[in-house]
This record gives structure tokens, sequence and C-alpha cells, in this order.
């Protein structure tokens, strides 16, 4: 079993809210073969993909944000959200019907997206405040100094099945590998706060792969991606991400990889597990019905 | 007997796009920033270097890329519009090797040409004499007579061209190959894994980045050695719409913008040919500059 330093992090309520899709005055946007598409997904409620649904498949999809997206009109206050929020972490709604229900943080996109009770789904309004019990910023596991924690909540950390090895190798369990040359979309942003996409324009090789069968929640690994200060290329580098968020028709992007673990050698070993996804690991959908 | 390409440049429409002279700025919000002027590179040093935007007098279009003390530093004088719309239009229609003319202060008259965009803006980059990069200000306007938006290259259909001016393309001594693929001649051929910041964006009006983190892997492809000014080849990666990994498929672009220290950026290339099916057999040749190609440098 790992140890952390999870006993010394600091658990700050914040606020955020339940927040709608926008869409540009001229809705088209470009699919991957330069066609002119209407698409959704980002924003608002979504009712019919959750964490554990499929991250591909669905029709005119745009980044598709599973559950409920969450945000802060006040920049300043949004950028709160968005870096101390931590996969696994606890949501609370503050207002409106549903008020004093309770949530999951499943991953963190521009907004942050939240799983609820399937009976409280119906409830939830557009605008509803929520408070967030952010925990995890400064999460570090003990005698491995070298492999960066990013993003991601101590209850999440320790339900992975992470095994301590010698040599300061830790083994991740993981659906898939994923080469640090498929990702597009979001390798010049900060990785604490949001995620980068897999692009699956190249749909021959994402088939070989396996990658058309990804689902949401689940955990995976890029290689040559060392994502300690940013995301650069390095070989032998590997990282650990959750897939947050669902495909888009759009070239470049795709799934969204939320960052949990990088480090910059090989020190991380992965074991195949199909069942390594939050939410077998959270069980997010058997506490949420 | 080598066949003639021919293009459509009879048929393309030359407009005015304006934008003036910005200074640099040290922005608190860009990714890699954190709240003062220092960036954090991707090694996690806290980095203060002059950063896009002013006149740069001592890097010039034919210099080296890597080794300078900035970061995404734009040679020569960038351009942009105040308005968004407008912006966009100079962005979008000019194209390298287009003709640029300074409207307005000290050196008004004097001519430059269009040698690359960059992001976060987006910017036009204007190459000029040094003698006007001397007594050019921040503010002076410059119009640019763009020519090459809906650029086609007869035969080869699958061929997208972007921010490419038709006498640029003329210089660049395509020729074909037994198999019909176009031979475009290129300094260094860059494999698509390396490409970091710019995937996602469309290939019309800005750059991509080659992430120079890796040092063996630049040796490895020959890639430490990249001026401004190149023409370059980037393999399995498409930018005739959006830009993207692609399998075969070739991406041709100018070395526009400098180094930079911080995490999936790097030296920046405008994308100005890209064949998603591979219509492209790039062909090294290290004369493939375009400071050399537009006769912009007799000292190189």
């Amino acid at each position: 079993m790992i140890q952390t330093n999870k006993d010394r992090l600091v658990k700050v309520g914040i606020e955020g809210e339940i927040w709608p899709p926008g869409l540009d005055r001229e809705a088209f946007m470009l699919d991957c073969k330069g066609r002119a598409t209407v698409a959704l997904g980002m924003g608002g409620i979504v009712y019919n993909v959750r964490v554990g649904d499929p991250a591909s498949g669905w029709a005119a999809v745009d980044h598709v944000e599973p559950g409920v997206s969450i945000k802060h009109a006040n920049n300043q206050a949004d950028n709160a959200v968005a870096y101390m929020t931590c996969i696994g972490n606890e949501v609370v709604v503050t207002s409106g019907e549903a008020k004093g229900i309770h949530g999951i943080i499943t991953g963190k996109h521009g907004r942050v997206m939240a799983d609820f009770p399937q009976d409280a789904v119906d409830k939830l309004c557009l605008g509803d405040k929520v408070l967030i019990k952010t925990y995890g910023l400064g999460l570090r596991i003990e005698g491995y100094p070298h492999i960066h924690v990013k993003a991601c909540s101590p209850e999440l950390l320790e339900a992975m099945g992470i095994e301590p090895g010698d040599d300061g190798i830790l083994t991740v369990p993981v659906v898939t590998e994923i080469p640090e040359g498929l990702m597009g979309s979001g390798q010049e942003v900060p990785v604490e706060m949001v995620d980068y996409d897999l692009m699956t324009a190249d749909e021959q090789e994402i088939k070989k792969l396996g990658l058309d069968k990804l689902t949401l929640g689940d955990i995976v690994a890029i290689h040559n991606a060392d994502h300690t200060f940013g995301r650069s290329y390095r070989k032998g580098a590997i990282t650990i991400g959750v897939v947050i968020h669902g495909d888009s028709i759009r070239g470049g992007h795709g799934p969204g990889i939320g960052t949990i673990l990088t480090c910059q050698t090989p020190k991380i070993k992965v074991k195949l597990d199909p069942q390594a996804n939050i939410d077998n690991y959270l069980k997010i959908r058997e506490r949420h019905g | 007997m080598a066949k003639m390409i021919k293009n459509n440049k009879d048929k393309l429409i030359s407009i005015s796009v304006m934008g003036e002279v910005v200074t640099a700025i040290f922005a608190s919000t860009p990714p890699g920033y954190i709240g003062t002027p220092y960036l954090v590179s991707y090694e996690g040093k806290p980095t203060l270097v002059p950063p896009a935007g002013g006149i740069v007098y001592n890097v010039r279009l034919g210099d080296p890329v890597l080794g300078w003390e900035g970061d995404h530093i734009s040679p020569g004088a960038s351009i942009k519009h105040k308005d968004d719309r407008s912006n966009n239009a100079l962005n979008v229609y000019s194209c390298i090797g287009n003709e640029a003319t300074v409207m307005s202060g000290e050196v008004k008259g004097a001519r430059g040409i269009v040698s690359g965009k960059f992001g976060h803006g987006p910017h036009v980059l204007v190459y000029f004499e040094p003698d006007v990069l001397d007594k050019l200000a921040i503010g002076d306007r410059v119009q640019v007579k763009a020519l090459g938006t809906g650029l086609e290259i007869e035969g080869y259909d699958d061929i997208k061209c972007w921010s490419l001016d038709p006498g640029l393309l003329e210089k660049m001594s395509l020729s074909v190959a037994e198999d019909s693929r176009l031979r475009v001649p290129v300094t260094a051929v860059v494999p698509g894994e390396l490409i970091g910041a710019g995937s996602g964006h469309t290939g019309d009006r800005w750059d991509v980045d080659i992430m120079t983190s890796d040092k063996e892997m630049l040796a490895q492809h020959r890639l430490l050695n990249l001026r401004f000014g190149d023409i370059v080849a980037i393999t399995d990666y498409d930018s005739s719409g959006a830009c993207f990994y692609l399998s075969g498929a070739v991406t041709v672009g100018v070395v526009s913008q400098g180094d930079s220290y911080m995490a999936g950026h790097g030296p920046g290339v405008t994308p100005i040919m890209s064949s998603p099916s591979g219509k492209i057999e790039p062909v090294l040749d290290p004369k493939a500059n375009i400071a050399l190609l537009l006769d912009l440098r007799s000292d190189l």
C-alpha cells in the first residue's frame, strides 16, 4: 500500500454553479474531413452520458462532458475551481430544489464535471450553486518524489490498486496505453487545470490500438509524455490519466485525458486491467443509481 | 522532360489587409505564466526572457532558431489589427511571400515581405531590411497586398495550400515524382509526434509548434540546426482543415517563430501545404529557406 501526505493537505470548500452550454452565432465547426457541422456536448446537464459510458460513438458530439458541468462566473474564483478541484472530490448542491444533494467530481475541462444521484438529476437547474470540497492539491506519494500527482483526490489515488516496488517503481493498473504522438489539443495548457485530447481523426490507427473502445472514467497510460511542468515530449517519460470527456468531431480533438500521475523516467510500470476506471474505484454509479 | 507544374494564380484575388507594428507584452494569463513575467520552463525553472512581439533587430530570417535567450521570439516586425475581425482577415488572407508596405511614420513607403504567422493574437510576421527596422516605430501601419487564398496546384486536388504566395510556390523548385507525388524541397523532416501546441486549431492563420524538450529526439531527426524561414515537412500530420495526427499525411510549413522554454511549445511552423493522403514527397535540400528563395539575404 502506498503512503501519502494526505493528513497534511488542506481541504477547502469553494463555490461554483451549474454552467449552461454556449454557442457562437455561427454554430458551424469543421470536422476532421473539413465538413461544416453543428455539434454539442460541452456545458449544461448531460442527461444520457455519464462516467462509465462509452467515450466515443456519439453523434454530432463535441467534447461531451459527462454529467453536470460546473464553473464560477468570476474569472479568479473560476481559476480556484479549475486548479483546486481534484477527481474524486465531493460536491454539494447549495441552492435550488436539489439543495443538499451530494455528487462526485469526475474530471476537469475548463469547467469541472460531476456525477449526481440519478433520482436528483431532474431537480437540477442551470445556475444552481454548488460547493466543492476541494482536497488533493499538494498530494504526494511518500518515498516517490520523482512521481508527481496532479488533480487527484487521496480517495482515488488510494483506490487505484497502485503497487509500490523497489528502485522507486510504482505499478499502476490501466485499461490501455497511448503513444504521445496521438495526443493533440491541450498540449500547451496547464496540466493541473485541464486535460488534453486524444486525436481520433486517424480512425484506422485508433481502431488498431483499440482506442475507439474507451470508457469515460478509464485510467490510461501515455508513453513519452512528461507532465511534470506542463506537457512536454520526453522519451521514456510516462503519464497516467483519466478519460474525463468524450470524443469530438473536430480535427485535433477527441476524448480528453486528465493527468493524475506523471514521471520523467520509466519508473511507472503499467499493468493492463479492464476494470481500471474511476467509476469502479469510487463506486460512482453504484452509489448514484 | 520535367513536367510543368501549373497553378491557378491568374484566378486569385489580391486584396489589401492591414496591421500595426505591435510591442512586446508580458501577459500574466497565458499558460505557463505564473502571474509574473516569469514563465515556468518544462524543467520547472522560473525563466525571464523576451517574449513574442516588438521589433526584433538582431535575429533575422535565415538565422538559427535554437539557442536564443527568448521565448517564441518573432524576427523582424509583428503586426496585428486592433479590431478582431479585421485581424482575422489580416491573418487568414496574408500569405508568406506577399508584399507589405509601411503606410505611416518615418519609413512610410518602405517595402517588406510577409514571412510567417503565429498564434495568441494571431499575428503576421513581416521581414524588413535592417535599415528599415531601425527606423520603424511601434504603431506604424503596415499594409499587405494579400494574395494566395484559394491557391491550387493543378492535378493535386488533395493538396491544400494555405498562407502561400503563388510567387513563392513557383520558386520552391517543385517537381513530380515517378509515382506522381509532388516533390517538395525541405531542409528537414519533423515527425508528427513532436508537434505540440497548435493541434486542434485550423491550418489557415497561425502555426504549430515543434516540441524541443527532448534534445536527443531533435538530434536524431536532424532538427538542431533549423533556421528561421526554413521550409520543413511534418510527417503523419494533416493541416488541410484543422491540424492533427494522421498516418501518411504530410504537411509542409515555414519556420516562423522562435523556440520556447514552455512545455508543449517550441519553434512555430506556419503550414503552407498539406496532403491528407500523402501526395507530397519531401526532398532534403539545405537551400529550402524563404530568405534564399525570395532573395532576402545575399550574405547567407
